[in-house]
């Protein structure tokens, strides 16, 4: 096999595996199928284009993220007002369960049944709704389960900076399904 | 007592609860943060709900490249 044949058949090995992944962020950060689609073909094209700067051996998933993170940069964030503020709290990442040891349930549901009822829609719901600042962190580090060094990487951002972003964003992510559960009557707040 | 042998107290052990959940805290801290749970009712159900909440994020939104997409990739690199 000539050089590039190599090249190319151990790119799409690596890459391959990783299209769910990619058109999964790729979607929760775009919410259409047409944009995610637009945009794992273009990230994977940059990322061919950009393979030789690849270091072997190094996280090929970071890598590519990075890349999927910064196609979509433009486009995403346009829509974007500007990223959410809020006060930061050093146990806002706590804010659900704090809640809900405060709060009665209806038919005694404990604070695990609650997350039941959560599960699904309400999240989805809630991850839409928060920043895409926000949400572009929580997919990286719970869903996608990067490490904080990893995001750093992909986020061009201190280690410092994951860590306190993604706090505020766990704790806007709360608040959100907080109301999602007292909207829905999971639990009724005695405040 | 040795630094191995330290015991986390609950404030500690909450500060270091999503590096935990994350993998991000030292082999050390790992055991004696699980020391302290084994123990302590209250940081167990406090780690578990935090466990059970981040799964329920990881699993909220899967979705999955279309086959077509994944032709179409593999069509755009057909030389």
């Amino acid at each position: 096999m000539r050089k590039e044949e190599i090249t190319h058949e151990k790119f799409l090995e690596l890459a391959m595996p990783l299209v769910d992944s990619l058109y999964s962020t790729a979607f929760r950060m775009t919410g259409k199928k047409m944009d995610a689609e637009d945009l794992v073909q273009e990230a994977l094209l940059k990322a061919y284009g950009a393979f030789d700067r690849f270091q072997e051996g190094t996280n090929f998933k970071a890598w590519i993220f990075k890349i999927l993170v910064n196609a979509g940069i433009s486009n995403y964030r346009k829509k974007s007002v500007r990223p959410q503020t809020s006060s930061y709290d050093e146990f806002e990442e706590y804010y659900l369960y704090r809640k809900l040891n405060k709060t009665q349930s209806y038919d005694s549901l404990n604070k695990f049944d609650v997350l039941d009822e959560l599960f699904g829609d309400d999240v989805k719901k809630s991850l839409e709704t928060i920043s895409e600042q926000f949400r572009e962190i929580i997919i990286l580090a719970d869903i996608e389960e990067f490490s904080y060094k990893e995001i750093a990487e992909i986020l061009e951002i201190p280690i410092g900076t994951v860590m306190s972003r993604l706090s505020r964003a766990r704790g806007t992510l709360q608040k959100l399904l907080w109301e999602f559960a007292k909207e829905n009557g999971y639990v009724r707040s005695k405040e | 007592m040795n630094e191995k042998t330290e015991m986390l107290n609950c404030k500690e052990v909450i500060k270091k609860l999503y590096d935990f959940l994350a993998d991000e805290i030292t082999v050390e801290d790992v055991l004696k943060f699980k020391t302290h749970i084994e123990k302590c009712g209250h940081c167990n159900e406090v780690t578990l709900f935090h466990k059970k909440l981040k799964e329920i994020v990881k699993n909220s939104t899967k979705e999955t490249a279309s086959e077509e997409l994944k032709r179409r990739i593999l069509a755009s690199f057909e030389k």
